[in-house]
């Protein structure tokens, strides 16, 4: 098709010509798809991650350590709420980067996950060590 | 004959390339987080129970469930709103498409939290 020669790159200087006041440029609506799909598989990220922080809280018998469910399954649910309200304005940078021809956006959840879930990992170590030694 | 996907080329009005499947994987994504969160209120109102043998949250499952219901049911008129029509692909989403989405998980982790805190230990 050759009306896809008059799309501007979505990283090149030609996007940036085409400014009509705030008037959306022709993008590729599959980027723009793939984007939408994105956000929601980071919805169903924070959806499982809310749901691991319910299991830890509610399915797991007491630990030996006072409120040592909480400890676990608290900072994941409350890492759930942030990437579900994160990856909305995420999905909002990344549309905006697409629409003025921009490169995208860096994302900070792949870390933030990573870190929450490691010391949280750490956390369920040291009271699965404790809860050990002292039954 | 309306919801019939447009054929190959149709898009005279769109100077993108064509879509391909994206649309239709776009709407199985939704599929997929709605039907997350309609189980996990369901998980909550009928399964924490008989699993835990403890009392049941049904003001809570109930609100997790409805909030399933809504997202899914928002996520599926969104995409028959947004279906393509001939001529042109469907369009892309904007905000007020994604943010119940959002909002609605958000708030299921907040009833998870009063959940987590309500119990006595």
């Amino acid at each position: 098709m050759d009306a896809a020669d008059d799309v501007p790159a979505l990283d090149g200087p030609a996007a940036s010509d085409s400014a009509g006041g705030g008037e959306a440029i022709p993008i590729d609506v599959r980027f723009s798809y793939a984007n939408e799909r994105t956000f929601l598989a980071w919805n169903r990220t924070a959806l499982a991650l809310v749901t691991a922080g319910l299991a830890v809280t509610q399915l797991l018998p007491p630990f030996e350590v006072p409120g040592g469910r909480r400890m676990i399954g608290v900072p994941l649910i409350v890492l759930g709420i942030v990437v579900a309200l994160s990856s909305l304005r995420q999905w909002q940078r990344n549309e905006r980067a697409m629409v003025e021809g921009r490169s995208l956006p860096a994302s900070p959840l792949p870390f933030l996950v990573a870190l929450v879930i490691g010391v949280t990992a750490i956390v369920a170590l040291g009271l699965a060590l404790f809860a050990s030694q002292s039954s | 004959m309306s919801d019939v996907a447009p054929e190959v080329g149709a898009f005279e009005e769109y100077e993108g390339p064509h879509p391909g499947l994206a649309a239709e994987r776009t709407d199985l994504a939704w599929s997929r987080s709605g039907l997350a969160v309609g189980a996990c209120g369901v998980i909550v109102l009928r399964g924490l129970p008989s699993i835990t043998g403890s009392p049941s949250e049904p003001i809570i499952g109930g609100v997790i469930l409805v909030l399933g219901g809504i997202t899914w049911g928002l996520g599926r008129w969104s995409a028959h709103r947004r279906r393509p029509r001939p001529g042109r692909p469907r369009p892309v989403a904007v905000w007020r498409d994604l943010a119940p989405a959002a909002y609605g998980t958000a708030a299921v982790g907040i009833a998870g939290l009063v959940l987590a805190y309500l119990r006595p230990y």
